[in-house]
């Protein structure tokens, strides 16, 4: 009786009407396209690199026009100025906007202050896609490392994302955000002013 | 206080969009200098180095009066791109208030927003979306019901 109430609850006559919340794209339609878009530009490339290359490229497009629209939809829009801030607006509202849920963990470097990590247990990008054994160090979440590109580059802070699987947790992705030295000065400088 | 020039001007500070509320006019050119001028005075609101004014955020988008001249007010705008948009309107002895700016600029940075997602356009590209186009009009209009209302 109980597990017959239990499944009756998860039917999709049983869930609210979303219409008013956020509208959720559907999985496998995203997956589809997602493949569609590696294998296009796995067809055009001679080496893996090229293909991160490729895939982080398109991923820049999307971070870039972001930026505009994420801004809009804030109550209160401002002009973020400080790195760790803005690097936490990416964490929460980006990765809530783009996978409806929060980046796992941002952390710093201990060797360099102008690297940072930003980790994502299980990346949709990468749920449905199995890495051939020979191209082991590819990692398709290029695309998503294009995106914080694109949109830390178009907001004033010129860095460099790679995105790579741990050794010990091959599902857990890092996405390294290595700032230019210029940022990590006009940083300190905005430190010292206020 | 009526609108009679809106421009979108790039990062690199080189116009993206100009366009006034009637081009056939011999002010147009004018409206170039204006705006022109006015990109000194949006460098020195933007910098975050200077030392913030008691109850201003520096990191508002809008940037209030840039400078007034003798028949028009330049007012500005910033977003997180760092495109600028400028409002020329004329100037009157009725005050203009800052809320209907405010409002004027965040339905042009609507507009802006919803042309930036066009996949054909590029960033740092003229605007030639016939959308924001209409969408300018629409803000010349809206402008002018300001005036009737005060």
């Amino acid at each position: 009786m109980t597990t017959r109430g239990k499944r009756a609850a998860e039917t999709l006559y049983d869930k609210p009407l979303s219409s008013k919340g956020k509208l959720e794209v559907n999985l496998s339609t995203y997956a589809f396209l997602f493949s569609e878009i590696v294998q296009y530009s796995h067809g055009r490339v001679t080496s893996l690199s090229q293909l991160h290359e490729k895939l982080s490229d398109l991923g820049k497009h999307a971070g870039f026009r972001m930026i505009d629209v994420l801004c809009l939809r804030e109550k209160t829009p401002k002009r973020e100025t400080r790195l760790v801030n803005h690097l936490l607006y990416i964490q929460k509202t980006l990765w809530k906007t783009l996978f409806y849920k929060e980046a796992d963990r941002l952390e710093q470097a201990t060797a360099s202050e102008s690297t940072f990590y930003l980790f994502e247990d299980d990346p949709v990008v990468n749920r449905f896609i199995s890495v051939p054994k020979d191209q082991s160090s590819l990692n398709c979440a290029a695309f998503v490392a294009g995106i914080i590109e694109g949109f830390l580059n178009g907001t004033q802070f010129a860095c460099k994302v790679r995105a790579f699987a741990l050794k010990d947790q091959p599902s857990t992705t890092a996405f390294e955000i290595k700032f230019e030295d210029s940022v990590i000065t006009r940083d300190k400088m905005l430190e010292s002013v206020k | 206080m009526a609108a009679v020039c809106v421009a979108v001007i790039s990062k690199q500070n080189f116009p993206l969009y100009l366009r006034s509320v009637n081009p056939q006019n011999e002010a147009d050119l004018q409206f170039q200098y204006l705006v022109h001028a006015s990109i000194d005075v949006v460098e020195e609101k933007v910098s975050t180095l200077g030392t913030p004014k008691a109850g201003q955020d520096p990191r508002e988008h809008y940037l209030g009066l840039l400078y007034p001249s003798e028949q028009y007010k330049v007012y500005g705008y910033a977003t997180n791109t760092r495109v600028k948009f400028i409002l020329v309107v004329e100037n009157t002895t009725s005050q203009s208030r800052d809320t209907e700016m405010k409002m004027l600029f965040k339905n042009l940075h609507v507009a802006y927003a919803d042309m930036l997602c066009n996949p054909f356009y590029t960033p740092g590209q003229k605007i030639t979306s016939r959308t924001f186009n209409n969408a300018v009009s629409s803000i010349f209009q809206m402008s002018k019901g300001f005036t009737s209302k005060e």
